[in-house]
């Protein structure tokens, strides 16, 4: 049977390690997604994202399935251009957060040149607050 | 009222590994493991490659793959190797490789300002995704 606990605080048997709930929630990820951008944009492994749309060369829109409380919210990437590959060489490209609503961010991927360039994968991590 | 609840671990009761919590909103809500980070390091690659203190969360060891790449293994393993994981460094860029991802494991690399493998005192790694 589902039940309902509520509590302000965690800690463990001996009550050290204390931690709010509100830390909890406040620090959780609120998505994250591993997103292919070569050939068909793919979603490989992902949270709390309902899908994602290919709106141009190197660009990807990711949207929530549970939308954020406001767009002020921190979005992490990180990006690779030869996934498969050894970094003995150049792998550096961007990924930044072009822009974000409550609903969706997008995603804008460069090589080294400044040129768009579609990433084999980037990975993208949401952290704020949900509706 | 205040309320403080003493546990160890917890478990879902419908599915062990499924519990919901409220978003900071009061509407929305969202599985509690899915959100929490799998791993974390904070380490340098500088003289050796080797956590800087205590910076680490489910981290068993590093390897030095070379000038600027490291791979990072789990102590517990992940569900699969599609999980997400992100690199900060403090000399200008952190990338990532598939190559040697495993369940166990994920490799970072780090730039300077030219692109060129470099190695630095300060990395950060996060990863997100499912525990086996």
């Amino acid at each position: 049977m589902a039940s309902e606990l509520r509590v302000n605080t965690l800690k463990d048997a001996a009550g050290a390690n204390s931690v709010a709930l509100s830390t909890v929630s406040s620090g959780s990820a609120k998505a994250w997604a591993q997103i292919q951008q070569t050939s068909t944009q793919t979603v490989h492994g992902s949270f709390n994202v309902s899908g994602i749309v290919d709106t141009n060369t190197s660009r990807t829109e990711v949207n929530y399935t549970n939308a954020m409380n406001d767009a002020n919210y921190s979005a992490l990437s990180s990006g690779s251009k030869d996934w498969d590959d050894s970094p003995a060489g150049n792998q550096s490209l961007m990924v930044g957060a072009v822009y974000a609503t409550t609903g969706d961010s997008y995603y804008q991927s460069t090589n080294d040149g400044g040129a768009a360039q579609d990433s084999p994968r980037f990975m993208v991590a949401i952290n704020g607050d949900l509706a | 009222m205040a309320s403080i609840l003493k546990v160890d671990a917890m478990q879902g009761v419908t599915s062990a590994g499924d519990i919901t919590i409220t978003g900071e909103g009061g509407s929305a809500t969202m599985q509690l493991q899915q959100g929490l980070a799998k791993a974390w390091a904070n380490y340098t690659t500088n003289t050796s490659t080797a956590i800087n203190g205590s910076g680490s969360f489910n981290v068993s060891s590093l390897t030095d793959n070379g000038t600027g790449d490291t791979v990072v293994v789990f102590t517990s393993a992940m569900a699969n190797d599609d999980f997400s994981y992100y690199g900060m460094n403090n000399s200008a860029s952190a990338g990532a490789s598939g190559s040697q991802k495993t369940t166990s494991q994920c490799r970072q690399v780090t730039y300077n300002s030219s692109i060129a493998l470099a190695d630095t005192n300060e990395i950060s790694t996060s990863v997100d995704g499912d525990l086996a």
